[in-house]
């Protein structure tokens, strides 16, 4: 299980920092691509080289055996250093001056060899041991590396936090919160090298691979960080089905009104796009227009003082604040109807249907709307009696 | 409609409507003006109080200009759609009714007289009024302008990058280059 998520990780750190170089090519400075390129690279590098088929290559020869578990130390540290450099690229522009964490790794990194080598290290088996009276040394290694690493993904999660705090809602702000995501889950990882240093104090060796622990706060951290940085291109197409059920339902859930309107006004209707043609959103859009065009045909039959009348009745019903209008408008459709139907044709039905202005022209905030209109059309009790009561008048048959 | 001429009909609409340029966000006014430079004539855009029974759109062509006359009385969404329906007969070039006497032209004409008195009959080119979809060209116009309509839609969840100065070192510089690298780029699909 190990090998496979590091195999995971290395290929998802290389397929999507790869693509995502190639896609930000021609529109980010080169600095700014050379830390995303050398993050993806030594968090892919450090993570391969303690898979079991790296230490396979290696074979338990000294002292590469346990060089191994230096270079792997030294590429997260690298990848660390890239991460902060990137998000300060971010955060100051691409000529920014490389700041204090510069200095700070490449102190980190020369200590962390000599500590490495003072240790004098050996495999023994699946443990890394140290030599006689080096314990202290190799503890200080470990301690150095969590400590680098706290600071390091503390400083990276506090700026693209920020930046995901300020971001508006939508892909961009879930991308962000994926990558914070990603760095906590790397912050995580690091603090688990605790546990080897109280392994470590207590037995004299560590284990020399990633455990199981690891390996999953690894692949977190590579998946959740290549999943923010690609979500604007695979988020639109997870939405898109999303999006397909919700036309389709408003589509339906507004039929009854558009049938109604269809059966009085015949010529509304677009002969070309049946169905679902052109799809859902498409076939939405045309319902809904079809239904305000059914609303102008209808305009001499609307008897003026309906909606006043249905919104008195509604809230007399005790019916939602926030569904009065809608059955109002609902309750001089019914009307409308009526009177078409009876031929019967009112003045001052020139001034227009109470269609409600709707704050902007967008077919979603239209659809609900209509789909309010339609269920007080069909169930709503005050339309009911405004509709018995306009049949009663103009003598249409039930 | 027989179903190749349909499918023809679709794909006339779907091809003119890709050639569009749409500004973003899609404005009618601006939309408008860069067609009616485009086409080098002036395109009036009227708002009117329609009268019942009538077309709940109008295009009107003079030697000089084409009006497109649009009811005040109903959402936004449905004017801006009659709106664009009249661009669509401009974009496909329809000329109108052959015969003055065909079904809805002599309609067409006294809704043209009532809602412009002033204007002379004589200068009059071409009246086209949306009201039945019976004609080839009211579907034509009617399919292309359903077909912007759903682009402008799509766009209007979708965005460029945002530009970024890589010298501004505050907060909202910062912000401008993270939503440059991943904020994702415009996509324009087809219905």
């Amino acid at each position: 299980m190990i090998e496979t998520l590091s195999y995971y990780c290395c290929v998802l750190a290389f397929a999507g920092f790869g693509f995502k170089l190639l896609e930000s090519r021609h529109t980010q400075p080169a600095r700014r691509l050379w830390c995303l390129s050398g993050f993806g690279i030594c968090i892919a590098a450090g993570i391969l080289v303690l898979t079991p088929a790296a230490e396979a290559i290696v074979g338990g020869r000294e002292p590469f055996a346990s060089l191994v578990n230096l270079a792997a130390d030294l590429f997260k540290i690298g990848a660390m250093a890239f991460a902060v450099a990137f998000a300060r690229s971010l955060r100051l522009g691409a000529h920014a001056r490389p700041g204090w964490h510069v200095a700070l790794t490449a102190v980190v990194a020369l200590t962390e060899v000599v500590l490495f080598f003072l240790a004098r290290t050996h495999r023994v088996g699946e443990d890394t041991a140290v030599g006689e009276d080096a314990l202290w040394y190799l503890v200080a290694y470990l301690l150095v590396f969590v400590v680098y690493g706290v600071v390091s993904l503390t400083t990276f999660i506090v700026v693209f936090g920020r930046f995901a705090w300020l971001a508006e809602p939508g892909a961009l702000r879930a991308g962000l919160w994926l990558i914070v995501g990603g760095a906590v889950s790397a912050l995580a990882w690091t603090f688990w090298g605790i546990d080897d240093v109280g392994r470590l104090v207590a037995s004299g060796r560590v284990n020399a691979s990633e455990d199981v622990y690891s390996a999953v706060l690894a692949a977190g951290c590579v998946g959740l960080a290549v999943a923010g940085a690609t979500l604007s291109v695979w988020g639109p197409a997870l939405r898109a089905p999303v999006r397909w059920l919700r036309a389709y339902h408003a589509y339906r859930r507004i039929e009854p009104l558009w049938a109604a309107l269809r059966a009085a006004v015949p010529g509304i209707a677009l002969a070309p796009a049946p169905g679902l043609a052109g799809g859902a959103e498409f076939a939405l859009y045309r319902r809904v227009i079809e239904i305000r065009d059914g609303y102008l045909a209808l305009r001499p039959h609307f008897e003026p003082g309906i909606p006043a009348l249905a919104e008195a009745r509604a809230r007399r019903a005790g019916v939602p604040e926030r569904l009065v209008a809608a059955t109002a408008e609902a309750a001089a459709l019914a009307a409308a109807l009526l009177a078409s139907e009876a031929d019967r044709r009112y003045r001052g039905g020139d001034a227009g249907p109470p269609a409600r202005q709707l704050p902007d022209a967008g077919i979603a905030a239209e659809a609900a709307w209509l789909v309010q209109v339609t269920r007080a059309w069909r169930h709503s009790a005050v339309v009911a009696r405004v509709r018995d009561q306009v049949r009663d008048d103009l003598g249409v048959p039930a | 409609m027989p179903d190749r001429q349909r499918r023809q009909l679709w794909r006339r609409c779907r091809r003119l409507a890709d050639t569009l340029v749409l500004p973003e966000p899609f404005d009618d006014g601006r939309f408008v003006a860069a067609l009616a430079a485009q086409r080098g004539r002036p395109i009036e855009l009227m708002p009117v109080n329609a009268p019942s029974g009538g077309p709940c759109g109008l295009l009107m062509s003079t030697e000089r200009a084409d009006y497109i006359l649009y009811p005040t009385t109903t959402t936004a969404l449905h004017r801006r759609h009659i709106l664009l329906h009249e661009v669509g007969h401009l974009l496909c070039g329809h000329v109108g009714p052959a015969a003055p006497g065909a079904a809805g032209a002599a309609i067409d004409v006294a809704a043209s007289r009532a809602l412009m008195p002033n204007l002379s009959p004589e200068l009059v080119r071409r009246v086209l009024g949306r009201s039945t979809y019976g004609a080839v060209e009211e579907q034509e116009a009617e399919l292309l302008a359903s077909l912007i309509a759903q682009r402008v839609a799509r766009g209007e969840g979708t965005r460029g990058p945002a530009r970024s100065d890589e010298r501004d070192s505050d907060l909202a510089g910062g912000m401008a280059r993270v939503d440059s690298l991943f904020g994702g780029k415009p996509r324009r699909g087809t219905p």
